[in-house]
């Protein structure tokens, strides 16, 4: 039988015990060591249930870090230390490993401490590609290639040359990043660190705080922070941050976007997340209409930070990769639209974000930068073989995220026109960051396409404007 | 400062052990979450600048906590609402409990993890409602199409249930 303290105590801990009976609890605590102690036991029951909780996530990866705070094995841990392994506590096994490599798009990370998915303490090149790597404290490391680094404990890590993005959870607080010229020690944060050529650390702080080291100082940053050490200088200079340079994770997560997208049904939605082969051009939940990255350079790493996610980057010029969507879903219910996220560069050039042609040589549709007239601008053609054009009224911003939708921007109805039911059916491919009419690709396009979505059917200004202002 | 890397390990091995009771005493006094978190990064920024002062006769752990009951103190004078919050006493008082039993918070670790797999499924469930998913009562009692008074009952005798458990377990593993 629950007492009146049993009760005020949890509602204290759920967040919604009242002002005067936050007073009583107040003044029981205070009255005995005993009622404060009771309170401790209750209290830490509480929190070690939270830590269990978390080990119960229906996740797609392994989540051992909970397991490794509630089972309470440290100090087994520090003495595998001392003597040079680390022991990770798996629910069922224990697998000396130091941590898991969870993803490694391009598969291409080499070492000898590698066994399978499992990475021990030694030395590891990344010549291409990326890899993500859950350390056994909950620590995850996103590593871009060219890359060589060094494993020594799951809170020490070596980083000779490349670019990390590090996430670091309140259980991996401590954890270290050695580069040449600095030593780097986080405090429960998200945080970059960049080795260039030239051995310079540049070390970029997304939440948080890190304590950045040299030779002879030492730094504290905090959110949005940045600083940079040249080889040789023994003082870290203040640069501005970069968040968009470091890829952070490599899974595309739900987020209130792409819940908001799949809420609407759409006939294929591609979130260019990073896929585990760096060529499929992935379809979320309908793997059927997924196409493939065309690439002339296969070491090029098309991927950089979106606006949900990752997202791919087009570079523009005869190098540039595009996607390519050889079975693309049918749009037969007449009415079409699509969603997308552009970061656009350089300056005004005829340029494709996507387009689809007909059998007949015309347009299905083509969403994409006009020289002309430095608008986004969409042509559709009508199942009567006639072209209908459209166009925004203001010039596109670069180098600024920008939604659009047929055709609105950022939520808003920028152009309209009448228009009957669009032309089907077309067997030729969906193209993305450029366009393909007669088997030569042209109107490349220069920066960034995230979160392409294509519905058969009309979606409603409410939804569009919806869809537009939802945050990733 | 030149990088010390054994005291960096030291540091960190001992913070790989304290940390799950440092947050268990946190968030007694700070009950919402982003608030511990923030306390707990702040406290271990704290630990890490006076690790020097650590006496290695005493807990490590106890020692976190007192730290850590200064940064809730420091919190707890920039909140707006202090009516909804423990005064400094109560704060003091049940930093000293959690501190004096700072080395046997290992065990009841260990103790709940058993008395959990031992509950009833029914129970457990309730459980991950509440602590995976942060549902309070009246949105688990939605979920589940009850009222939220049984929810906070059923609530009480499964934590009541593991508590009896967590006794019993602790008094074998003494005798």
């Amino acid at each position: 039988m629950s007492t009146d303290e049993d009760k005020w105590m949890d509602a204290w801990l759920d967040g919604e015990l009242s002002a005067a009976d936050t007073a009583k609890l107040n003044a029981w605590i205070k009255a005995s060591p005993e009622n404060a102690a009771a309170f401790a036991e209750r209290t830490h029951l509480h929190s070690l249930l939270h830590d269990w909780a978390q080990t119960k996530a229906i996740e797609p990866r392994p989540k051992p870090l909970t397991r490794f705070r509630s089972i309470w094995l440290p100090l087994a841990a520090a003495a595998a230390v001392a003597i040079g392994t680390m022991i990770t506590f798996w629910p069922k096994s224990a697998t000396p490993t130091t941590a898991q490599l969870i993803h490694n798009p391009g598969a291409q990370l080499i070492s000898t401490s590698r066994d399978g998915d499992s990475l021990h303490i030694g030395d590891y090149t990344l010549p291409a590609g990326l890899a993500e790597l859950l350390f056994s404290n909950g620590v995850e490391v996103v590593i871009e290639a060219p890359a060589r680094f060094r494993i020594e404990s799951n809170l020490r890590l070596h980083l000779h040359d490349g670019r990390i993005a590090a996430s670091v959870p309140p259980s991996g607080i401590g954890f270290t990043v050695i580069t040449p010229t600095a030593e780097v020690i986080d405090f429960g944060t998200e945080f970059g660190v960049e080795v260039g050529a030239d051995e310079s650390s540049e070390v970029h702080v997304f939440k948080g705080e890190v304590e950045v080291k040299s030779s002879n100082e030492s730094v504290k940053l905090l959110t949005n922070d940045a600083t940079r050490l040249d080889r040789g200088s023994r003082s870290p200079r203040r640069i501005d941050v970069d968040g968009e340079r470091f890829i952070r994770r490599i899974d595309e997560v739900a987020t209130r976007y792409s819940r908001g997208v799949f809420a609407l049904k759409p006939a294929a939605y591609y979130r260019m997340g990073i896929s585990d082969d760096t060529v499929t051009f992935e379809a979320a939940k309908t793997p059927a209409y997924s196409g493939r990255l065309v690439k002339f350079n296969p070491e090029i790493q098309p991927y950089s930070t979106g606006k949900v996610g990752a997202c791919i980057a087009f570079t523009g010029d005869s190098q540039s990769v595009h996607a390519q969507v050889d079975h693309c879903p049918p749009l037969g219910s007449g009415g079409f639209s699509a969603a997308v996220w552009v970061h656009k560069k350089g300056p005004p050039k005829n340029a494709t974000i996507a387009a689809r042609w007909t059998t007949d040589g015309e347009k299905q549709f083509l969403l994409a930068r006009n020289v002309t007239t430095n608008t986004i601008e969409l042509q559709l053609c009508q199942a009567d073989g006639t072209l209908v054009t459209i166009a925004d009224t203001e010039a596109l911003t670069t180098d600024k995220w920008q939604h659009f939708a047929f055709l609105y921007r950022n939520g808003a109805e920028v152009a309209r026109a009448p228009c009957g039911p669009v032309a089907e059916p077309t067997t030729l491919p969906l193209m993305i960051g450029a366009s393909d009419r007669s088997g030569k690709r042209q109107h490349l396009w220069r920066g960034r396409i995230d979160e392409f979505a294509l519905f058969d059917r009309a979606l409603t200004p409410e939804e569009i404007r919806i869809t537009a202002s939802l945050q990733p | 400062m030149t990088p010390d890397p054994d005291r960096t390990t030291e540091i960190t091995l001992n913070w790989t052990s304290a940390q799950s009771s440092v947050m268990a005493f946190i968030r007694s006094v700070t009950p919402q979450l982003a608030d511990a978190e923030d306390i707990l990064q702040e406290t271990a920024r704290q630990i890490v600048h006076r690790y020097d002062d650590f006496d290695r006769t005493r807990s490590f752990t106890a020692w976190a906590i007192g730290i850590a009951r200064y940064k809730v103190m420091e919190w707890r004078r920039r909140q707006a609402k202090q009516e909804l919050s423990l005064d400094e006493d109560a704060i003091e008082a049940i930093h000293h409990a959690y501190a004096e039993k700072a080395e046997d918070w290992p065990q009841v670790g260990r103790a709940i993890d058993h008395c959990i797999k031992k509950a009833p499924p029914a129970a457990e469930k309730l459980l991950i409602l509440r602590y995976l998913e942060n549902l309070k009562p009246a949105e688990i009692a939605k979920r589940l199409g009850s009222s939220s008074n049984s929810v906070s009952v059923r609530l009480s005798r499964a934590r009541d249930a593991l508590r009896e458990c967590i006794r019993r377990q602790l008094a074998q593993t003494e005798a």
